[in-house]
């Protein structure tokens, strides 16, 4: 019988402290176009034409923020970001009402124990394309096309971003100051990718090394809010 | 108070929902605390089933020609006896010798230089090598599918026909986990059960004089990376864990290989160079080839008359572990295939 009353006011405290739900959306674009597969795109730096085929990311550890303090800690889930799939691109949280925020943070990739912990399944299921076979650990970032500056065979590009291991460690930190609202839009601009780096000199990142480092604090840059 | 006793009872329900539900194998008194995550992948004999017949299957690879055990066949203690190089699907010939597989509940690291870091997710390896099994993991969910036996060895596996990769792997871990070998004589000795001979217990002595800093009793290695002074194969130029790490204090350092079965795992080495214990001893006593990475212990040359090299090889066989060997609960789950038709890769329906 006690357990009963437990269970009852259980439901009561949920009941009793509202919550509402906040959205996220990653976007992935090329300047003001949102990406879509097979869709040429025109990088005014360079002057040159690029057609994105893959865009997906790892998000995970996102809290909302009021100035320096957590407010909300969504931590425990890994969202796959895939430019192919809108629906991985919306994210929805609830939050408890009252909470206030001015602020989201999150990690771009996966972090050093997720790496380490074997088989994983959802998101992180290595039948997703975002892990790597000959060597442990997952894929964070990954970019795929075409552009006619690449030199590589077919005009390809293919760049595999990870690592989690010292000294070559990719994961990113990301904080994005924004106006509390229940519908947020982060977008991830990957024209700015190719203002890091030149297609015509490197055209594939597949590997942990100190190149996938420095491209991927460069793909930490392609985030920000659209208002 | 009360609620955690509930909560206690409601989790031995659970618990006892989950027939045959087992955190790990009975560990043999002698061995260490495994590595191995058990309570992350608890074994239960119908997944271990499930990764037994998946281990066997050469639908794993492209073309239903090659299985794990191609490669790692139990007679030899799970390596592959007839090549120095792994041999693959469409007859390719791979970089690296195929390793003994034992006892892997207790390793930390995986393949020669370490490259993989989890038992669960070294199967991607060979199952994407385009010279080993050359699938993809997506393959192989769609070709288990649409194959007669396997939804329902999943349904039993995990209590619903979902194939997800995970399961695949989390299975095929399964059955490696259980690939124990604890019998040799060795063990009996260690357990008061039997006594070395008197040339065993001489090659026992110098084994701990030569050997043992790096083929640590009773795993026989201590799972690090270390060099045997190997000269480099210039076809290869294999540089082992460096190239994993990119530090140059790792290069041309190996993952020490256990001595476990080492009668049947030939050829040795991670090139699979030498096929005869006595090749193996000839390099320790005057093979050596010095490099900065070669460790303090094989600096000077290991000096053993013809007679200790006896006794050292009397001890190795020690090792062997006939009941692994020949284990039935470890060959090839005809009873599993026998329910579809004859040959494994044909029961997928197509
Ligand atoms: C074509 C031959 C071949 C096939 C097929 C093959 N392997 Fe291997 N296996 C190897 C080789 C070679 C290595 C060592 C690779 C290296 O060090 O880079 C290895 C290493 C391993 C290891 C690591 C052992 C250790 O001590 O580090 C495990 C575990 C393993 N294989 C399991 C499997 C499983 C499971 C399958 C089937 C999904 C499989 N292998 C298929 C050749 C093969
Ligand atoms: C300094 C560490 C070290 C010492 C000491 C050492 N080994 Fe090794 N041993 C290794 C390493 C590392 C390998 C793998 C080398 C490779 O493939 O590149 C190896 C490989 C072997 C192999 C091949 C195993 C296989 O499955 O391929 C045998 C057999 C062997 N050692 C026996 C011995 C014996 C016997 C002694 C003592 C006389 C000894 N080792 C001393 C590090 C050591």
């Amino acid at each position: 019988m006690k357990t009963f009353y437990l269970l009852l006011l259980c439901i009561c405290c949920r009941v009793a402290v509202t919550a509402h739900t906040v959205q996220v959306n990653f976007t992935p674009v090329f300047g003001s176009q949102i990406l879509k597969p097979g869709q040429t795109h025109y990088h005014t730096s360079t002057a040159d034409s690029i057609r994105i085929e893959v865009c997906r990311f790892y998000i995970s550890h996102i809290k909302f923020m009021h100035d320096k303090n957590v407010v909300f800690d969504a931590a425990a889930q890994v969202y796959l970001i895939d430019m192919a799939d809108t629906v991985s691109q919306q994210l929805q949280f609830t939050l408890p009402d009252g909470v206030n925020w001015n602020a989201i943070s999150f990690c771009l990739g996966t972090d050093s124990a997720t790496n380490v912990s074997g088989a994983l399944g959802g998101s992180l299921d290595p039948a997703n394309g975002m892990y790597w076979a000959w060597q442990s650990g997952y894929i964070n970032f990954k970019l795929e096309g075409s552009s006619p500056r690449c030199t590589a065979r077919k005009h390809e590009f293919q760049f595999h971003l990870g690592g989690y291991a010292s000294p070559f460690a990719t994961l990113q930190q990301i904080r994005l100051d924004c106006v509390q609202s229940s519908n947020i839009n982060v977008v991830c601009d990957t024209a700015k990718f190719f203002d890091y780096t030149d297609v015509k000199t490197t055209a594939a990142i597949m590997s942990p090394g100190a190149r996938a480092v420095e491209l991927s604090v460069a793909a930490a840059g392609l985030f920000a809010v659209k208002p | 108070m009360r609620k955690s006793t509930l909560i206690l009872g409601l989790l031995g329900v659970v618990i006892l929902a989950f027939r045959s539900w087992n955190p790990g194998p009975a560990t043999p008194a002698h061995f260490p605390k495994p590595v191995y995550d058990f309570a992350r992948n608890p074994l239960r004999s119908e997944t271990v089933q499930l990764g037994r017949a998946l281990f066997y299957d050469p639908l794993l690879s492209v073309n239903n020609g090659i299985s794990c055990a191609s490669c790692h066949s139990q007679y030899n203690g799970f390596a592959h006896a007839d090549h120095a190089l792994s041999h693959g699907i469409f007859d390719s010939i791979g970089t690296r010798n195929a390793p003994a597989l034992m006892n892997l509940a207790w390793q930390k690291s995986f393949m020669w230089d370490g490259a993989v870091n989890h038992l669960d997710v070294q199967a991607l390896a060979p199952i994407t090598h385009p010279k080993e099994m050359g699938e993809t993991l997506n393959g192989v969910i769609k070709k288990l599918n649409a194959s007669v036996i396997y939804p329902s060895l999943f349904y039993n596996a995990f209590g619903d026909s979902a194939i997800t990769g995970q399961r695949v792997l989390l299975a095929l871990s399964q059955f490696q986990l259980t690939l124990i070998s604890a019998n040799a004589k060795y063990d009996s000795v260690k357990a008061g059960k039997a006594v070395f001979t008197p040339q065993q217990q001489r090659g026992y002595a110098l084994f701990k004089t030569h050997c043992n800093t790096c083929h640590r009793e009773p795993m026989f290695t201590t799972g690090a990376f270390s060099s045997n002074g190997l000269p480099v194969d210039t076809t290869l130029n294999d540089y082992g864990r460096g190239a994993i790490t990119h530090r140059s204090a790792d290069s041309l350092l190996f993952k020490i290989p256990t001595l476990r079965n080492i009668e049947f795992t030939y050829p040795y080495m991670h090139d699979g160079r030498f096929t005869r214990l006595s090749q193996v001893l000839n390099h320790y006593t005057s093979g050596i080839v010095p490099h900065k990475n070669l460790p303090a212990e094989l600096q000077k040359p290991i000096s053993l008359s013809p007679e200790e090299k006896v006794d050292l090889t009397a001890f190795l066989l020690t090792l062997t572990d006939k009941k692994f060997l020949y284990n039935p609960a470890y060959s090839y789950p005809k009873e599993i295939f026998s329910r579809g038709r004859r040959n494994p890769a044909s029961l997928s329906s197509q």
